[in-house]
């Protein structure tokens, strides 16, 4: 949820720049999105609340059973979002059959808190959840690491190309000589023979 | 009698020889000339030198014997005139068998040769004899008839001989009754260079004797008249005098009286002295009268007209003056003084009141005008007198700052002074300062090519104003003086006439090691403007350009261009030393692979000794142009690379941080494929197996 927020907070800035060139009537229509963009959040989390209060027994389960994501999203700092869809993602995986559970028992309230008080379904739900931030952490060191060899690795093939470009072209190349018109080293007459 | 002579194959077609020469210098008492003639450099003739040249014993293949004159290099000789000269068929002139350039193994240099063949006999007389008292009878039968007949040739021929005077007369038979007169030679040195002042006009014994010019047929009969005199007078009236006192003694008294003396001629022979030698050149008998006179028919002699005399003298240096010709010939052995005459107007006083002469008068004004518009300055002096001598004797040669020349002259003159390391600034001054203009203006000398004087000292200011190379006084030369061979000092052992034979001259330099750095030097492209301009001009900026590879690249191209033009062999000498310039060129490259191409292609053609495509690899536009953009592009491509790596480097450097989110969203993708399998399956339990729920 916090995920889908943030762009829509990004959005209005660049907007915001363009609006001086339009003039009068298309910073109406920018204040209008804006007011719009407000609108959809508040019919969406209205719509949500609505949805909520009618599927309580759900809602209910998937709060509990999401608190890790929940926690996720407010330990991150940056709200970059990334980890959040990481834990999130394996974190609803484990509500999934719990959820099922609970819908093939008939969509009690009752049945919901048991199923949330249930510690075997506690653990796998948590679980489940721990292991995307196992992911999380996994691979975003290998990546890093994969990535800096590369970086490592680009930056000698520079060297090693501007070394060729060097080889073949003279030091002229590198631009750091005062050059004449056709590239030449500028050179006073005085040197000449 | 005479031997057919080619000049032009003498000169062009002997190399082969030449390096036979070389080659049997040190062991061979003789050198072989053109496969037909074989000199003796041991063998000296002395009976038979002209002057400052020497002369050799030579024999042809067919064992009849000659002699060579070898030429000294700050002399040039007359190759033109040559031409004419071996036209002659006539028993009075020494038969010119061949000439051109050898090696000279006792100068250890090459040297202009010409070869007569040896029919001479023994000098009539010595340099230093002025009167042999022969009797007129003698005179009419051994030497006039003979030498009218050779003046008759020389006339057809449109050619002077400019050396006739009894010492270089010869003669077979007894010494009291000589039986044949032979005139010996003429070629070898600049014309009259040997003539003494006596045997010159009035005006040409003013000039120097390396500056005196082409002479003409009138100089000729002058010459042949007081050579008539000399034979027949008993003592010598001008006995030591210095030059210019003779010719004083001729402008006070006439030639005729001068010569002459208190000798009193009679008889037909009179009118014929009187004749040839009237000062007045139109008023000198020409060839046609001789032969009337010489027909028996009697011309009445003309009296010689003596230049008028002022009745009261001007003053310059201490000693005074009655004519203006004598003055103007003095007025350089004092310039201060000549100032003074100027500035008191003395000068002008003198020609008003006493030689009473308004043309005269008028000339000194606008030359004072025209001397003192170009300020009064340095050289105001020097240009005051040349411009004051020009005015006061328009007959007299140029004269300035102890030069003494005719316009024709002038280029040998150059030619010499260049030769022997002279002063070369008086010349370049003489056009510089319109002096030489000034002189061709006021010629009333009919022999004088006028319009053809003033086109090329027209020539000679622009060149020195431009100065540049290929420009400058060293053209003036070779304009001025087209017999002169290359004054470059890379030739001094070497007689360069042609293009081509710089070529092989440097072709032969290169050979024993002695490549220059740069090969045409101002000498070379100023000669090589005058004989062959479409093989230098196009490339004289390239010559001049100070950049290295522009200059060797010219100097390529300018040789390559004779090479191709004139067909001329291979040449691996010269194409060798080029290569080890080559680098220059090729630096001009920025791709090392282009220059390493380049250098190998250069180097098969090198090899061959093919100058032209040597040239045509080296002087490729497109493939310039080609290089350039290449390079750009690489320039280009460094760039973005260098900006790429201080990328990478500024995010390396934060290496906890580096690669994170990108690791992190690999993650949310794996982590939501994990959990999309995950609720895919537990959906499908749940869908299929109800009752397990």
């Amino acid at each position: 949820m916090a995920g889908k927020k943030a762009p829509e907070k990004k959005a209005p800035d660049p907007k915001a720049k363009a609006a001086p060139k339009g003039g009068e009537n298309k910073a109406g229509k920018k204040g209008a999105r804006k007011v719009s963009g407000g609108a959809k959040v508040s019919v969406f989390m209205i719509g949500l609340v609505i949805l909520g209060a009618v599927f309580m027994p759900s809602a209910v389960l998937l709060i509990i059973g999401m608190m890790p994501t929940i926690a996720a999203t407010f330990a991150d700092p940056k709200r970059a979002g990334t980890r959040v869809v990481t834990v999130g993602a394996l974190n609803l995986a484990g509500c999934v059959p719990f959820l099922f559970k609970l819908w093939s028992q008939g969509h009690e309230f009752d049945t919901a808190l048991n199923i949330a008080t249930d510690p075997q379904a506690i653990i796998v739900m948590y679980a489940a959840a721990g292991a995307g931030y196992m992911i999380d952490w996994s691979m975003s060191s290998v990546v890093a690491a994969i990535l800096y060899q590369r970086g490592l690795a680009r930056q000698e093939s520079i060297k090693k190309r501007q070394a060729e470009l060097v080889l073949r072209w003279g030091a002229e190349v590198t631009g750091q000589i005062p050059l004449d018109h056709q590239g030449f080293a500028v050179e006073p007459p005085e040197k000449s023979r | 009698m005479t031997e057919e002579v080619k000049p032009d194959q003498a000169q062009g077609e002997t190399v082969p020889e030449k390096t036979d020469a070389r080659k049997s210098a040190g062991r061979a008492a003789s050198i072989k000339f053109d496969h037909n003639v074989e000199i003796f450099p041991d063998t000296r003739m002395p009976e038979y030198d002209s002057g400052d040249v020497k002369a050799y014993r030579a024999i042809s293949r067919d064992k009849v014997n000659h002699f060579a004159l070898v030429c000294e290099r700050h002399l040039v000789p007359r190759t033109r005139s040559a031409t004419n000269y071996a036209g002659l068929l006539n028993p009075f002139l020494v038969p010119l068998v061949a000439m051109g350039k050898i090696f000279w193994p006792p100068a250890g240099q090459e040297r202009f040769v010409i070869i007569y063949k040896d029919v001479l006999g023994k000098r009539l007389m010595k340099e230093t004899d002025y009167a042999l008292d022969w009797r007129q009878d003698d005179v009419m039968n051994i030497v006039v008839k003979p030498m009218i007949s050779a003046l008759v040739d020389f006339r057809n021929r449109d050619f002077a001989h400019g050396a006739i005077r009894p010492s270089n007369m010869f003669y077979t038979g007894p010494a009291s009754k000589p039986e044949k007169i032979v005139l010996g030679d003429c070629l070898a040195l600049p014309s009259s260079y040997n003539q003494p002042v006596l045997y010159q006009t009035i005006e040409r014994g003013m000039v120097a004797p390396i500056a005196r010019g082409e002479a003409t047929l009138t100089d000729d009969l002058y010459a042949f008249g007081v050579s008539l005199a000399v034979l027949m007078r008993s003592n010598d009236p001008l006995e030591g005098m210095t030059d210019d006192e003779i010719v004083r003694a001729k402008i006070e008294t006439g030639s005729y009286a001068a010569i002459t003396g208190k000798e009193r001629f009679k008889g037909s022979i009179l009118e014929l002295l009187r004749g040839v030698l009237h000062d007045d050149p139109t008023q000198r008998w020409t060839l046609e009268e001789v032969m009337v006179w010489l027909d028996g028919r009697r011309l009445s002699p003309k009296q010689s007209i003596k230049e008028k005399k002022a009745p009261r003298p001007v003053l310059f240096s201490g000693e005074k003056y009655f004519q203006s010709s004598l003055l103007a010939m003095s007025l350089d052995s004092n310039p201060p003084d000549a100032v003074r005459l100027v500035e008191s107007d003395d000068l002008n006083q003198w020609l008003i009141r006493s030689v009473e002469d308004d043309i005269a008068l008028e000339r000194v004004e606008n030359a004072v005008k025209t001397t003192r518009e170009k300020g009064t300055g340095p050289g105001y002096e020097d240009r005051l007198v040349a411009n004051l001598s020009i005015a006061l004797d328009t007959k007299a040669p140029l004269r300035f700052r102890g030069l003494r020349m005719t316009g024709d002259g002038l280029g040998k003159a150059m030619a010499e002074a260049m030769v022997l390391r002279h002063e070369i600034q008086p010349f370049v001054d003489l056009f510089a300062q319109n002096i030489a203009f000034n002189w061709i203006t006021v010629q009333e000398n009919q022999h004088i090519d006028v319009g053809n004087l003033i086109s090329r000292f027209d020539s000679c200011r622009n060149f020195i104003r431009h100065g540049k190379i290929g420009y400058g006084i060293e053209r003036c030369v070779y304009l001025l003086c087209p017999e002169a061979h290359c004054l470059s000092d890379k030739f001094n052992d070497y007689h360069v006439l042609t293009p081509e034979d710089m070529v092989l001259a440097f072709e032969d330099l290169c050979k024993k090691g002695k490549a220059p750095i740069n090969f045409l030097d101002r000498h070379c492209a100023a000669f090589l403007s005058v004989k062959d301009s479409k093989v230098i001009d196009t490339y004289l900026f390239d010559l001049a350009s100070w950049e290295d590879y522009k200059k060797i690249l010219g100097n390529l191209k300018c040789l390559a261009t004779i090479q191709k033009r004139s067909s001329m062999p291979m040449l691996p000498g010269l194409a060798a030393a080029f290569m080890e310039m080559i680098d220059v060129i090729c630096e001009r490259y920025h791709d090392r692979d282009v220059r390493e191409k380049l250098q190998k292609s250069v180097a098969r053609y090198a090899a061959e000794g093919d100058l032209a495509k040597m040239a045509g690899i080296l002087n490729n536009a497109e493939l310039m142009a080609r290089d350039l953009g290449g390079f750009k592009e690489a320039m280009r491509e460094y760039n973005g690379l260098q900006k790429e790596h201080a990328e990478l480097e500024m995010r390396l450097a934060d290496a906890a941080n580096f690669g994170k989110s990108a690791g992190r969203e690999v993650a949310a993708v794996t982590s939501s494929i994990i959990a999309a399998i995950i609720i895919l399956a537990a959906s499908f339990m749940f869908f299929t197996h109800t009752s397990t729920y």
